[in-house]
């Protein structure tokens, strides 16, 4: 058995219409100005924002999923409520891509990094029955600004999101 | 005032906006926030009253609370400005 992962950021990525999830270059945040490359920036809000995307589960997937969530931020105090809702949809003609209620929603809290802009890891994990190989995955992932253990007083800055499990 | 959670959020984000590092968490800049907020509506009247002393005695002339508004608006941001350069 071994462990994969795989980015899910990609074309079907979109921010939510509340104005504080967008991507940006990195160097808009970052000091040296070097790495230019995009990142999505999570608002410090009292509101809860999110990141609409999808992916397709490997062929390959047995279990143990997980969702990693690679960022970093200016703030060196506080914490992030991270929340990742989803609905795995497989078959052929069989289950619809358009129903109205995740399948399993799940958070994960992070402190800080204790430098700014140091690299951090959000790690929570799926139900692996709820996955199957060749799902279609529907997914927003949130900064929840509602929730009183979301206390950093800056963005979060993320440079990846992916999708970790095991094959046989 | 109570500063509302949008109010106090959108006040992080101006404070956050161009600083190489956050060292405080959200309840400790909201503490802070709300005392500027308190400090300066318990002296509110003190600053207008001092407006009208200034000005009634050049030509008796006294401005409006809502002009006072203004003024007191374009000279804060004046000088937060000048105090962060």
């Amino acid at each position: 058995m071994a462990t994969h992962r795989i980015p899910i950021l990609n074309w079907a990525t979109v921010p939510d219409d509340s104005g504080d999830v967008f991507i940006e270059p990195y160097s808009i945040k970052g000091s040296n100005d070097l790495w230019k490359r995009l990142v999505a920036i999570f608002n410090d809000t009292a509101t809860r924002i999110g990141l609409h995307g999808g992916f397709t589960v490997p062929e390959n997937y047995v279990g143990s999923p997980k969702i990693v969530i690679v960022w970093t931020s200016t703030a060196t105090s506080g914490d992030v409520e991270y929340d990742y809702d989803y609905r795995a949809v497989g078959g052929n003609d069989s289950e619809s891509l358009d129903q109205a209620s995740a399948q399993e929603s799940v958070n994960v809290n992070d402190t800080a990094p204790s430098a700014a802009h140091e690299r951090m890891e959000a790690e929570v994990a799926l139900t692996a029955g709820n996955l199957a190989a060749g799902d279609e995955v529907e997914f927003e992932l949130f900064r929840d600004g509602t929730d009183a253990g979301d206390t950093m007083a800056a963005a979060a800055i993320v440079f990846g999101v992916s999708f970790k499990y095991a094959d046989a | 005032m109570m500063l509302t959670n949008q109010q106090l959020a959108e006040l992080r984000r101006a404070v956050a906006r161009g600083r190489a590092d956050v060292p405080w968490d959200k309840g400790t800049i909201n503490a802070a926030l709300q005392a500027i907020e308190d400090a300066f509506e318990a002296n509110r009247t003190t600053l207008e009253a001092a407006v009208d002393v200034s000005t009634a005695a050049l030509d008796g002339r006294t401005f409006a609370k809502a002009e006072k508004a203004e003024l007191i608006s374009a000279w804060s941001q004046q000088k937060a400005t000048r105090e962060a350069t």
